[in-house]
């Protein structure tokens, strides 16, 4: 054992030696991104000139721990008959630990030390420091043993390059060939977590490079890491699980039964005829207004099973954020109760502001038959609906002066204004946001806070990756624009004094959500 | 004692092309076997079968008494390698081969490491990707030679490298000899003569003979047969190989030379015929006129 440590520390020493050029390179582009990470931007003005600079070092920076761990593999390649390492002396398990040694002190623990000494330069908490380097370690983990498994059975960059695109392809292609033969069910399976993902493709690629180092069957190799792909694709493109039906639902404290109301009216403009077929009926699509007293409460529209109601007969149907169940993509006939759902609940903004309490959904929509149709107008027949809405409760995360430079720490992190300016009618302003997630939702932002009047409908320009890691390009800066509320001229009054406030909430970390049942019914029909 | 090197019906097909087939060698420890035969023979895809390079079709190998497909870095540690399309790590200098190399092997002997760069004249402090052909295997020499390995396996040394660089390899290897056994491949059948005192002939994939080099030298004879009349050469024996009508006079090589038979083979071929020289044939004549014969009678 001492003598294969010795071994392994001996074959790390040369790899590291050998690629230290391109390594103290990758490592000096790692250093930079990390310190502006950390240290946050400048006073930013234009979005043109900040997005090359974090493009660059972003992608510099994963793309250079790839073709690091490619060349710390190629240093040594065990591809071809002519390949030198395959008639030296050395347990080939002996030089796959040197190689995921080295990867691993260059690869993943300098950059997480780096980083975790420029976020305790920035101010953090040791503990968030650490947190934060560790899922920077996690991070290009992942990178690193996606680029071995591609190097193990390559002899240079441009084979794993090759073998990569032809990876994608394969992916692609087979997704489009396998998905309409999967039964449909199969559409909605589950999503695991992305950290569990993340988890199953560096322990398969992990065991692929040492079963190429074992048995150098490069096929094999080939062909199980191309397996070992689609399955975590498989994995990754699941579906958001459905709520259970077994969640409780929410006490009467939390949502107020039939605090929630739909108009169905009988002779609106929100009707209108489909035009599909003669029979298809008229489509009605209403704006659905939730209300509740507790500013802190989000509704989710839960997908899954509603009931409709008309005239007394029950129709079991299906609301659904996106496209209908393909087991529910079916025309609407004469059999059918008279309502049955076509088109989908379009989404809830996921968050309240924390001033009035509701929030608008665009709307609520049915396909009714001309049957229905007819009754509806004629008055002789009513209708309601029940659809389950998820609840989730909010905190208070930060309340921040809109004013350069202001900052607030947060849980795990920081957050400051890098910049604040006034275009037309909008607010804008960027913020360095250091942290290793953002908010669930668009931010409340306050003007005068003595009159606490709030603006509604600030978003956030930039997109949340899938894997939501620390150091996510779109989660280190930030960039709100939001109505300047009347009579505002700018982000300060006289004497530079900031009066407005940017207040953001997440989700309370509760464990659970609640599920609560809100009726929506149409009037009674004129006698 | 058991061989240092053996196979059995070892077989290596690629496709439909049988590259090696049902090869069955012996080499003794402290030989000096050099196999040879034309391009395609099968020498260096039964070399790579041997260093688990290539995995057999059929068949099996022993390198030191352990099966190839099983060699471990204990074995590997006691075989010296060096093939012509070796890739060596290209950074390195052969200061830092050696330097690196040197932990590995057991018996590394970092003097003769030394001595071998310096009498190869092998350029220092440069690294293998600005080395010439030469100085390469050279340098792939000095690396297989110094953990002074038990065997020593060697796919055409020789090949590219100019008179002056085949004479100091070859003294090198002669100078480092001691008790090893060595495996050499070569076409340069001269360079391997000097060294071999056991020859493995292959042709398309076959073993057409293996024996000590001594056997094969009293073997093969050129012999010169005068004849008055021109004789008819359709009913000829089979070992004599590459016969040649001459005016007056008919040459070949005898495969099976007897001194004490030869006579009357003559007499009964050749009638009127007369032995007028027998002579030595040359490893390279012999092999030759074997290459010629199988081109000419393939069966």
């Amino acid at each position: 054992m001492i003598a294969a440590a010795r071994l392994v520390r001996h074959l790390v020493w040369y790899d590291l030696r050998a690629t230290r050029v391109l390594s103290l390179v990758w490592l000096a582009l790692v250093a930079l991104d990390l310190a502006v990470l950390a240290l946050g931007p400048g006073d930013v003005q234009d979005e043109f000139d900040r997005i090359p600079i974090d493009l660059f070092l972003e992608l510099g920076r994963v793309l250079g721990a790839a073709v690091v761990t490619v060349a710390i593999v190629h240093r040594d390649p065990l591809v071809d008959v002519a390949a030198f390492w395959r008639t030296r002396p050395i347990p080939r398990i002996t030089l796959w630990a040197s190689k995921w040694v080295s990867v691993l002190a260059l690869v993943v623990v300098a950059p997480a030390m780096l980083l975790g000494v420029a976020l305790l330069a920035a101010g953090l908490q040791p503990g968030d420091a650490a947190r934060g380097a560790v899922d920077l370690a996690f991070d290009h983990l992942g990178v690193a043993a996606v680029a071995m498994a591609l190097a193990a059975p390559t002899r240079s960059l441009s084979q794993a390059v090759i073998v990569a695109l032809g990876a994608a392809v394969l992916l692609i292609s087979a997704g489009m060939l396998i998905d309409p033969l999967l039964p449909s069910w199969l559409d909605y399976r589950p999503a695991p977590a992305p950290a569990f993902s993340a988890a199953v493709a560096i322990i398969l690629a992990g065991l692929i490079t040492v079963l190429h180092y074992v048995t150098l069957r490069r096929r094999l190799v080939i062909g199980l890491t191309s397996g070992a792909a689609l399955l975590v694709v498989f994995m990754m493109s699941g579906q958001t699980p459905f709520v259970p039906q077994t969640r409780p639902p929410a006490p009467a404290s939390l949502v107020a039964p039939g605090s929630v109301e739909v108009t169905l009216r009988r002779s609106s403009e929100l009707w209108r005829p489909l035009d599909t077929t003669a029979d298809a009926g008229h489509a009605f699509a209403a704006p659905m207004d939730v209300r509740s007293a507790d500013p802190s409460l989000i509704f989710v529209p839960r997908l899954g099973r509603t009931t409709l109601h008309l005239a007394g007969r029950d129709a079991a149907v299906w609301t659904s954020v996106d496209e209908p169940r393909p087991d529910q993509r079916r025309p609407v006939t004469a059999a059918d109760t008279p309502f049955a759902q076509v088109s989908a609940l379009e989404k809830l903004p996921p968050i309240r502001p924390p001033e009035r309490a509701d929030v608008r959904a665009n709307g609520v929509s049915f396909q009714v038959l001309p049957s229905a149709f007819a009754a509806l107008q004629a008055g002789t027949a009513s209708a309601s609906v029940a659809i389950d809405f998820d609840v989730h409760q909010l905190q208070p995360l930060f309340t921040l002066p809109v004013a350069v430079g202001a900052t607030a720490m947060v849980p795990g992190g920081r957050v400051r204004v890098v910049s604040v300016s006034v275009r037309n009618t909008d607010v804008d302003v960027q913020l360095h946001w250091l942290r290793s997630s953002q908010p669930t939702g668009p931010p409340a932002v306050l003007y005068d806070p003595t009159r606490r009047w709030a603006v509604a409908g600030g978003t956030w320009s930039a997109r949340r990756s899938a894997t939501g890691w620390w150091l996510d390009l779109d989660t280190t800066r930030q960039s709100l624009t939001f109505p300047l509320p009347a009579g505002a001229r700018s982000g300060t009054e006289a004497g530079g004094a900031p009066v407005m406030s940017i207040v953001m909430y997440e989700q309370a970390d509760t464990g659970f959500t609640y599920a609560a049942s809100i009726g929506v019914s149409a009037p009674t029909p004129a006698p | 004692m058991a061989p240092a090197l053996q196979t059995q019906n070892l077989t290596r097909r690629f496709g439909r092309t049988e590259a090696v087939r049902g090869l069955t060698l012996a080499i003794p420890v402290g030989s000096v076997c050099a196999l040879v035969g034309p391009n395609g023979a099968g020498k260096t895809t039964t070399i790579r079968l041997l260093m688990n390079l290539l995995l057999p079709s059929a068949g099996r190998s022993e390198m030191l008494g352990v099966d190839s497909r099983r060699l471990t870095a204990a074995t590997l540690a006691r075989i010296g390698y060096v093939s012509e399309g070796q890739v060596l790590p290209e950074w390195m200098s052969l200061e830092q081969l050696c330097a690196f190399s040197a932990p590995l092997y057991p018996a590394w002997d970092t003097a003769l490491a030394a001595q071998l760069s310096r009498q190869l004249m092998v350029p220092a402090g440069v690294p293998v990707r600005a080395m010439s052909r030469g100085a390469r295997m050279k340098a792939a020499l000095v690396l297989a030679l110094a953990p002074r390995p038990e065997l020593l396996v060697m796919d055409e040394p020789f090949s590219g490298l100019d008179p002056l660089m085949r004479e100091e390899v070859g003294d090198a290897l002669r100078a480092t000899a001691g008790s090893r056994t060595v495996l050499i491949s070569s076409h340069e059948v001269e360079e391997v003569e000097r060294l071999a005192d056991r020859v493995a002939v292959l042709d398309k994939g076959r073993l057409v003979f293996a024996e000590p080099l001594a056997d094969m030298q009293a073997r093969f004879r050129d012999v010169e047969v005068a004849c008055e009349s021109a004789p008819a050469l359709n009913s000829l024996p089979p070992s004599w190989l590459v016969v040649e009508a001459l005016p007056g006079a008919v040459r070949f090589v005898d495969s099976a030379f007897d001194a004490a038979s030869l006579g009357a083979a003559v007499e009964h071929h050749l009638p009127g015929g007369r032995v007028t020289s027998v002579q030595p044939t040359s490893l390279r004549r012999a092999f030759l006129a074997l290459a010629r014969d199988f081109r000419s009678h393939p069966a």
